[in-house]
């Protein structure tokens, strides 16, 4: 049989294709392309100033957070924020880690599936490289910078605090305050990637991505908040938002606690995380599908 | 012999699910490509070379036709299809912080060979364009020209059978050009490389290829050796501005010297160098933003009843 009878062109539809790409290579061959891409991916962003930058935006609330002490400065932050700075506490840490480190997700978000990484990934989309693995990979590399900046500020904000006060967290409660300021973070990385990778699909400039990440995070439990609050008396609106489920989240699991726990359901805090965990799930398998089956 | 490449009725819509303004950049291309050949895909701006060869690399999924690399339809084995092309874009392909021998040793990687052959090749390249000193610098450190020629060792690590050269010596300058001629004219021959090259300059596409596929608004309108092509069918170039064209007086001001015939939005030009002297004359209208309408050859009586209305 001659060689253009065997590659005869087939209608594939989805299913088929997957079928395909699952078996069409060797699984060890996917893991090197994914960890050679993640490898060099990560080595620029550390060559980069942006990591530096990221890392000194980490030490920033622990300066912030020291001077609020020394000099009962009055930082006014979301809800749990305030007091939890005044507490004296590591759950203010946590809250305005959390934001700084979504901060953080975003910004490496957008360096790897950004325009600019959009336009400079048809580098990849030239070679024998699968999508799946290069979404794999740039998200990687997200999560990584993310995690590593997560750790190296919490390190430092450590020592900040244990050369001033004297008094140093626990490496438990060092573990759990990474844990929550990273789960925020990944939450943020998960909505911000799918956001960039739709406004790449439909052409339009990825930094306006951020816009949908910021309202589901900052301003819709603001306004929330304050419209149910003040305008309505209704207080209790605002826990569907984003950001109320990682404060309960992060209330279950920090020590010492920042008074939410007292007035918690075992349920409720299942239910924060289970949020987190299905919302991130689903928006990074939305975001890889469209990001492979678009064109580029 | 069998055609290593095979172009199959393919035509191109940009903006049909989302814009109401759709924009037929490829229609009905046909053509085959034989293993060795070196083929220019020649044609002002918007005539649809780029696409057409973003099409073959499988970088934009035709809307209609196939395309065939080695048998392989370019749609469903898109790994197999990379794995046989190099692709110099026109663009920048690679990060401009990032050390030159870094980033050829990721390519080789994921062009599929070791570590250990990676760096060897990585150093062997580096020798052959002439950056073996400025293996660990990054790549804004260097000219255009450097650049040009870092790119076109992107494009050839791992010894790919096909080249596809997206205007390859656009943006640098005489001396930089001659170089990358010469890199490219070794590299090929030695090893008797299937090339495609897409540009709008006729001494590029006379330097570097030996089949000249001359496009116009998404269509073929002459394919052939290049030398036939120039001499023999090429005698009366026919250009037509888009409908916003200045003057006449303004035309033949930006035109300057050059022996044409002007007719309101038509420039005929009637020469043994016609090619020559209308693709100069259409890099000087678009240099001067001057929308060319359409180029090709002229053959009285040729245009049908779309046609003029379309144009006009």
């Amino acid at each position: 049989m001659m060689e253009s009878e065997i590659h005869k062109p087939q209608k594939k539809n989805f299913f088929s294709r997957l079928f395909m790409q699952i078996t069409e290579r060797n699984p060890l061959l996917e893991i090197r392309e994914t960890s050679e891409i993640v490898r060099y991916e990560f080595k620029r962003i550390i060559l980069t100033l942006k990591f530096f930058i990221a890392l000194s935006f980490v030490l920033l609330p622990a300066i912030i957070f020291l001077n609020s002490i020394a000099s009962d400065y009055e930082a006014l932050l979301l809800d749990f924020g305030v007091d939890a700075f005044r507490s004296f506490s590591a759950a203010g840490f946590v809250n305005i880690g959390q934001f700084l480190l979504q901060m953080i997700g975003i910004m490496l978000t957008l360096d790897s599936f950004g325009k600019v990484a959009d336009d400079s990934m048809k580098r990849y989309f030239a070679l024998p490289v699968r999508k799946t693995n290069l979404y794999i990979a740039h998200a990687i590399t997200a999560f990584l910078g993310t995690i590593l900046t997560g750790l190296l500020g919490i390190i430092v904000f450590n020592l900040i605090l244990w050369i001033w006060t004297g008094v140093s967290l626990t490496f438990l409660l060092i573990v759990k305050s990474f844990f929550l300021i990273s789960a925020g973070a990944f939450l943020a990385i998960s909505i911000t990637t799918l956001f960039v990778i739709i406004a790449n699909f439909f052409g339009f400039a990825s930094s306006i991505a951020i816009v949908p990440t910021l309202f589901i995070f900052y301003i819709i439990p603001f306004l929330v908040n304050f419209v149910t609050q003040f305008a309505f008396g209704l207080p209790e609106a605002y826990q569907w938002t984003f950001m109320y489920q990682l404060a309960v989240a992060t209330d279950f699991m920090i020590e010492p606690f920042i008074g939410l726990q007292l007035s918690l359901e075992q349920v409720a805090n299942r239910n924060a995380w289970l949020i987190i965990g299905i919302i991130s799930g689903i928006t990074q398998i939305l975001s890889l599908i469209i990001f492979a089956e678009s064109e580029k | 012999m069998d055609p290593i490449i095979r172009v199959e009725n393919v035509s191109k819509i940009f903006g049909r699910y989302i814009s109401r303004a759709r924009v037929t950049s490829l229609r009905d291309i046909n053509f085959t490509i034989k293993k060795g050949e070196r083929i220019c895909l020649f044609g002002p701006n918007g005539a649809g070379k780029s696409t057409l060869m973003k099409s073959i690399m499988g970088l934009l999924k035709p809307t209609k036709g196939q395309i065939y690399i080695k048998d392989y339809n370019v749609r469903w084995n898109p790994l197999k299809v990379k794995q046989s092309i190099g692709y110099l874009p026109s663009e920048l392909n690679f990060y401009l912080n990032t050390p030159c021998k870094e980033s050829l040793i990721h390519f080789g990687i994921l062009r599929g060979l070791s570590r250990r052959e990676a760096l060897q090749e990585t150093d062997r390249l580096l020798e052959l364009i002439g950056l073996a000193k400025w293996w660990d610098l990054p790549p804004k450190l260097m000219s255009s020209g450097m650049r040009q020629r870092f790119s076109l060792s992107l494009a050839i690590i791992g010894d790919p059978e096909i080249i596809l050269f997206d205007e390859p010596v656009a943006f640098i300058d005489v001396q930089g050009k001659l170089k990358v001629y010469q890199l490219v004219q070794d590299y090929v021959k030695n090893k008797a490389k299937t090339v495609i090259m897409s540009t709008h300059n006729i001494q590029d596409a006379l330097v570097m290829s030996d089949r000249l596929i001359l496009m116009d608004r998404g269509r073929i309108i002459v394919d052939g050796p290049i030398t036939e092509v120039i001499t023999k069918r090429c005698k009366s170039m026919e250009i037509i501005l888009a409908q916003d064209a200045p003057s006449e007086k303004e035309i033949v001001k930006v035109i300057g010297e050059e022996d044409f015939e002007l007719s309101g939005r038509k420039i005929l030009v009637r020469s043994e160098n016609a090619l020559q002297i209308s693709t100069s004359i259409v890099n000087r209208l678009q240099e001067n933003k001057i929308l060319v309408f359409s180029f090709r050859p002229f053959v009285e009586q040729r245009r049908t009843k779309t046609e003029t209305e379309e144009s006009s």
